[in-house]
């Protein structure tokens, strides 16, 4: 669904993705793993589109992405959770997740969507007329993957779902991601959280310094012992 | 007593349409993050167009707004799409370019009226122009009662605008977070182009319902252009609910100064309000709602 081959891109003249290669099949969820600066955050922008690519493909369902606009991405069904979340917060909830169904086919199945991130975000609806800045934390996070959702992608990008949130948020919000993934979405997620990110996905990249240092299966990964090491706080013989 | 109350109903059906031109500025600020320096000549060039439009062919200046609307629409969306966004491409560039942009788009305009119009000043005559109502003791201006009350629908309509249709809410999104709104598909130089549009129009709209009152000269502009601003700061950037408070205000202190201090000195009084809210509110009218609340971005 998603193959990219031999990325190079950087902001400006920084470059910070060296020679990336990286598939995501129909169904999949995917984890691209790797410690603070590794380049993980900026993989999935290069995916919007909102860093400079110098070389590599692209291509998602066949289309090439390199020369398209951001919107334009997200219009071929990518949604992208950024970083931060980057809520509308002065709109409510109700507009922050209208807006989030943009193309018109998005837009005719408004009502049903509204429905179905409801009954997966049960506290959204409560709040529905509240402004998004005056969300908690970990209501927010559930806002911007609702907005996401809103698309009605078939594939969801999400970055640091549990950036700054209490364990248990940390776990609800992935409870619901693995019920949306069982609906069939297709999912490449970014998380700082080695662990929990080994322990829901399918496979997995180890990011370093802008490349891929390892790749494969979680449950293999999970059992690697460099990136136990590395990355788990697990060290042999202890 | 009376004569407070005759000053103050003036000024707010004065600070109305200067509110109208102050809308459509902060609508710009709003999604552009600059201050259009052009938006003065743009009102005066929608008050040319009215002003042409009676003379020539002697429509009411009323009419003739929804002719010179549409036409600046069309005049700001162009400034927009062939001028502004092609400096917006330019990495290197910092965003006071923009504003400098918007500065040789005024001159511009302005010394294209001058051309055309040369430097008279000009009016409109209409069979309102100098009648009053009475209403127990205070007498109203017509041109600035109508004025007043068709700026207020038209701000109403763009309130409802905003909040109810699609295209509202992806303009609000852009203003909010350029970027999140690429991410949901909202495509921000269109969005630019309609908000320009839409913001020259309030403009224009603000500049006819003017244009009974005021005498017009193609200087004009810096005038509508540095009061827009002084509301605009007022209301707390990009905030259409405080830019309307905002010109409300401006309206009355001019009124009740040019009453009870001096005529001559009119235009130094919404300056002297402008002073202090830069030093005692500097979050402008729109702090005053949740002013502890601190927005994440």
């Amino acid at each position: 669904m998603l193959h990219i081959e031999q990325l190079n891109a950087g902001y400006g003249d920084v470059q910070i993705l060296w020679d990336v290669t990286l598939d995501v099949r129909p169904g999949e969820l995917i984890a691209l793993v790797g410690a603070n600066g590794a380049g993980k955050t900026t993989l999935l922008n290069a995916i919007s589109a909102l860093v400079t690519r110098y070389r590599g493909k692209i291509l998602f369902d066949g289309k090439d992405l390199t020369r398209l606009a951001p919107y334009e991405v997200a219009r071929l069904g990518i949604a992208h959770v950024p970083e931060g979340r980057r809520l509308f917060p002065g709109m409510t909830v109700r507009e922050n997740l209208e807006v989030g169904a943009m193309s018109k086919e998005a837009r005719s199945k408004l009502k049903t969507s509204l429905e179905e991130v409801y009954s997966l975000f049960p506290i959204l609806k409560e709040r529905e007329r509240q402004e998004a800045g005056t969300l908690s934390g970990g209501q927010q996070q559930m806002l911007a993957i609702a907005r996401a959702l809103m698309s009605r992608p078939k594939l969801l990008m999400i970055d640091e779902a549990s950036l700054g949130l209490a364990p248990k948020v940390v776990g609800e919000i992935y409870d619901t991601l693995l019920d949306i993934r069982k609906a069939g979405l297709t999912m490449l997620i970014v998380e700082q959280n080695v662990a929990l990110a080994l322990d829901v996905c399918q496979r997995a990249y180890v990011l370093e310094n802008g490349r891929v240092a390892v790749s494969g299966e979680c449950k293999k990964l999970q059992n690697d012992p460099k990136v136990q090491e590395a990355y788990l706080g697990i060290i042999e013989g202890i | 007593m009376l004569d407070f109350l005759q000053a103050l109903i003036w000024g707010i059906l004065l600070g109305g349409m200067y509110a109208l031109i102050a809308i459509g500025m902060t609508l710009i600020m709003g999604v552009m993050k600059i201050i259009n320096l052009a938006h003065g000549a743009l009102v005066m060039v929608g008050m040319y167009i009215t002003y042409v439009l009676n003379v020539q062919f002697g429509l009411d200046p009323y009419i003739g707004l929804f002719i010179a609307m549409p036409t600046l629409f069309l005049l700001g969306a162009l400034i927009q799409l062939l001028l502004i966004n092609r400096i917006i491409d330019v990495d290197a560039i910092l965003p006071e370019n923009q504003v400098l942009l918007t500065v040789g788009i005024m001159v511009v305009l302005t010394e294209t009226m001058r051309l055309l119009f040369h430097s008279d000043y000009r009016s409109v005559q209409t069979s309102y122009a100098s009648e009053n109502i009475h209403i127990g003791g205070i007498s109203l201006s017509v041109p600035m009662t109508i004025g007043f009350f068709v700026a207020l629908v038209f701000v109403l309509l763009l309130h409802l605008f905003l909040k109810k249709t699609h295209y509202g809410r992806m303009i609000r999104a852009t203003a909010e977070d350029r970027i999140a709104a690429q991410y949901m598909g909202i495509p921000p130089k269109t969005v630019t182009v309609v908000t320009f549009g839409l913001g020259s129009a309030l403009a224009a709209a603000g500049g006819a319902l003017l244009l009974p009152i005021f005498y017009l000269w193609p200087d004009i502009g810096h005038l509508f252009t540095a009061k827009a601003f002084i509301i605009t700061i007022l209301g707390g950037l990009g905030s259409i609910v405080g830019a309307f408070f905002g010109g409300l205000l401006i309206g009355v202190f001019e009124s009740l100064g040019a009453t009870y201090v001096s005529m001559g000195y009119k235009d130094v009084y919404g300056l002297v309000v402008f002073l202090l809210v830069l030093l005692f509110l500097p979050g402008g009218l729109k702090s005053l709602r949740f002013p502890a609340l601190r927005r994440e971005r």
